[in-house]
């Protein structure tokens, strides 16, 4: 009986429902939107920064990290490459050897990460080639090193030159050599952009005397949002031996900094909900002033006031249903198309971010996640103010509304 | 008539007008306390950086940020430090002796950045001694000792008192090397700062470089960012010999995340507004629902759609002006308390203070900003209103009127 009250309640006064319905909608879309854009802007950035240089995920001999040098490498295995490269979400990856040298050149020295590695997949990984700004990216059978532009510029080089690599070698070795540079490569971070040279892992391993070791394994994840998660599969098949390390580990200071905005955005978020609720708030107090003289009715040809709260908390839920719903439905297509079409920055911002490396653009991140928390948020935001109603029965007297 | 029938109307119905004016007032005190804690974050992190690491203005030889060669020191840099300190701008000046080397142990060696300072004036200036961990900071007296990051010093496997070799090259392009002691151990919270930084005493340095008493570099705190553009100009203009730069031209990535933060601020402010929109639209909407009967008789009566709809705006346009004071008090009062004593974040603290941020965010708001929130939540709210006010046109009089 009261059931069918309900559902006819609904349907008598449709625009009624509808507005109701409409602000709870709006509320799940605005802080759908609202989530999927902070979240849009950090995995964006993340995106970029690893894609610098560090990838998502890196392997390493156990030790490495804390200790880097070449006694900490490992012997490169393909089959071992391959073992990591199954784990689902895993994109790619790329064998480094990584040790720090002096690169001179002239009268000039400077301190450098020289980087060993895999011309393809550093390419798939890092997109190396697209950061040529002259010369030309490795080719087959040469044994040219690319400079990052910064470094080119302090020791006085440019392409075709010659630049002198000292260091130190597997178990102590010195390492000496002369590579011709046949490429420039621009990088958004000042730090990159001022201490890179790169070799091809071939010969970055022979001018090291490390034989077929390599230190690095960077790993790209097709989905970031499931990081962990693949860091932590790579983890169990590689064994106790090796290092697993997400970009969090290897870049905190980012970590830590993305965690303060995030915090930071809580008392955005919370003024939003204060707001959404208050719009709610208001919804249902006027509803409720509309149906004053029928309520009363009600009561007065003898409907007990338990039953006339239950009939109101089933309006609620459903209406907090079919509005979480609506708007669920509705934040699909606006989160989607932020996704696939970013807000672009202009001006003055466009240029700072590109100098740094970034693509000047905010992409919204589509997550079911994000959708089922925000929509639960709103959704409970709704049923409490429904309870309103229930409060203001209790206390209602049929006579004195039924007058108009 | 219909000014009095639409202040009347206001009046009729109290709650569902206290809703509306504290939708208002909440609209107005959410985008005013919003910014100010935007500022105040903005603030402390752009201070954060300034008074511990860059300082307001930098001045080097022209020559000497493409190439750290030792014979781009500032001429007469001593003598120009003094006259800076003379300023009444100025709060600290500190002179730096720099240079890229290398340092080395028995286990290994790495390339840094040597900072030969004078330590009671970088105190003053950048606050070093305050990321000591261990031992010592660096005295006014001691020779050949050095000021090093826990980070570098785990990479080479020092401790306290280890002795190391710096070596640079000097004014000849000749190679020099001297050996320190560890004196203290800092860390700050920039990880790759620690690494890549050693501080020594500019005297030791400068010597090391074959170019004693010279400094390369001069770092400046100013009592107050208002003052820096002029400042700048005022070194600019006096001694175009040297460079001088401001903290946005040193360290960009600072100003980067200023803009970053105001973008995104923008946006979240909207999608707020919006919220704040389609409350009142919402309210306003079943309002006009609850009043069909009665705005039908009026109709019904010979009001013309017009005045209806200007009834129905004007009764919104009220509500929201008597919400507007209500909404500036108080965010003057949140503001003044919060500015004044701080919002605490140390629930978070690990994660601000990782990055060199104070737990306490102090808000704070500047005129123009207050004006601009307040015209767009008025103008927001306004245009808000006209939806119910045309909702009400389209009721037909003689429906309306049976319900």
């Amino acid at each position: 009986m009261i059931n069918k009250l309900i559902w006819r309640n609904l349907w008598r006064n449709q625009r009624r429902s509808f507005i109701a319905m409409a602000s709870v909608a709006f509320a799940v879309l605005l802080a759908v939107t609202m989530k999927s854009m902070q979240k849009g802007v950090f995995d964006n950035l993340i995106k970029n920064v690893v894609s610098f240089y560090s990838g998502y995920i890196q392997v390493h001999k156990y030790g490495y990290w804390e200790e880097q040098n070449l006694d900490n490498s490992f012997e490169y295995s393909g089959v071992f490459i391959d073992s990591i490269m199954k784990v689902s979400n895993v994109s790619g990856g790329v064998a480094r050897i990584e040790s720090f040298v002096l690169a001179s050149s002239g009268s000039s020295t400077y301190g450098c990460l020289l980087v060993g590695t895999q011309p393809k997949e550093e390419n798939l990984l890092t997109s190396l080639q697209n950061k040529i700004t002259s010369g030309t990216y490795f080719s087959d059978g040469k044994s040219g090193a690319i400079v990052s532009e910064g470094l080119a510029m302090r020791l006085d080089v440019s392409v075709n030159d010659t630049i002198v690599l000292l260091g130190q070698g597997y178990h102590g070795t010195t390492a000496a050599g002369k590579y011709p540079i046949s490429g420039l490569a621009h990088f958004g971070s000042p730090q990159l952009n001022d201490g890179l040279v790169f070799l091809t892992l071939a010969t970055a391993q022979d001018f090291l005397s490390a034989g077929n070791k390599i230190t690095t394994i960077a790993i790209n994840v097709s989905s970031p949002a499931f990081l962990e998660q693949s860091a932590a599969a790579i983890s169990t098949s590689s064994g106790k031996e090796y290092e697993v390390l997400t970009w969090k580990n290897i870049m905190p200071d980012i970590d830590n900094h993305m965690r303060a905005d995030n915090i930071d955005f809580y008392i955005f978020v919370g003024v939003l909900y204060l707001l959404i609720a208050f719009g709610l708030f208001g919804t249902i107090l006027m509803m409720l002033t509309e149906r004053r003289y029928e309520l009363g009715m009600m009561m007065a040809i003898g409907m007990k006031r338990m039953h006339l709260a239950l009939m109101l908390t089933g309006e609620t839920i459903l209406i907090s249903t079919l509005g979480t719903i609506f708007g669920l439905l509705l934040s699909y297509p606006v989160v989607k198309y932020f996704e696939q079409h970013p807000l672009v920055f202009s001006g003055g911002l466009k240029e700072a971010y590109t100098k740094f490396g970034f693509e000047p653009i905010w992409p919204a991140t589509l997550e079911l996640n994000i959708f089922l928390t925000q929509a639960a948020i709103v959704f409970a935001l709704s049923l409490i103010i429904g309870l309103f109603p229930l409060v203001k029965i209790m206390r209602m007297d049929a006579i004195t509304t039924m007058k108009r | 008539m219909i000014i009095k029938v639409a202040w009347r109307n206001v009046w009729r119905h109290k709650t569902r007008s206290a809703v509306i004016v504290f939708s208002v007032m909440f609209g107005i005190w959410a985008g005013i306390f919003m910014q100010s804690f935007m500022n105040g974050m903005v603030e402390q992190r752009v201070r954060t950086s300034i008074q511990t690491e860059v300082s307001h203005l930098q001045i080097h030889n022209p020559g000497f940020s493409k190439d750290h060669d030792a014979n781009y020191f500032i001429p007469d840099g001593p003598a120009f430090v003094k006259t800076i300190s003379g300023f009444p701008q100025v709060q600290s000046v500190c002179g730096r002796v720099i240079a890229k080397g290398m340092i080395a142990t028995s286990s290994g060696s790495a390339g840094i950045k040597i900072n030969g300072i004078e330590p009671a004036a970088e105190r003053s200036t950048t606050q070093l001694d305050k990321s000591l961990i261990e031992g010592n900071y660096l005295s006014t007296e001691g020779k050949n000792e050095i000021f090093i990051g826990e980070k570098l010093l785990k990479k080479l496997k020092l401790k306290l008192k280890s002795k190391v070799v710096l070596t640079v090259m000097d004014k000849d392009n000749n190679i020099a090397s001297g050996a320190f002691r560890i004196r203290g151990i800092f860390r700050t919270q920039n990880t790759p700062y620690d690494e890549a930084n050693v501080f020594v005493y500019g005297k030791d340095l400068s010597e090391l470089l074959g170019t004693p008493g010279e400094i390369h570099e001069i770092a400046v705190l100013l009592k107050s960012n208002a003052a820096l553009d002029s400042t700048c100009q005022k070194l600019q203009s006096g001694w175009p010999s040297v460079k001088t730069e401001t903290w946005k031209e040193i360290a960009p990535e600072i100003d980067l995340t200023v803009s970053v933060a105001n973008q995104s601020f923008y946006i979240f402010m909207g999608i707020i507004m919006l919220a704040l929109a389609f409350g009142i639209v919402n309210t306003m909407l079943m309002a006009i629902l609850e009043r069909t009967r009665e705005i039908g008789m009026l109709m019904a009566l010979g009001m013309n759609k017009a005045k209806v709809f200007y009834m129905i705006f004007l009764e919104t346009l009220f509500l929201v002006f008597c919400g507007t004071p209500f909404g500036i008090i108080l965010s003057l009062i949140t503001t003044y308390y919060f500015g004044k004593y701080g919002i605490d974040m140390s629930g978070y603290k690990e994660v601000y203070s990782s990055f060199g941020y104070s737990e306490m965010i102090y808000p704070t708001i500047n005129l123009r900003d207050y004006r601009i929130i307040l015209e767009l939540v008025v103008a927001t709210t306004i245009f808000s209103s006209l939806f119910p006010a045309r909702r009400a046109l389209k009721l037909n009089p003689s429906e309306a009127i049976r319900k």
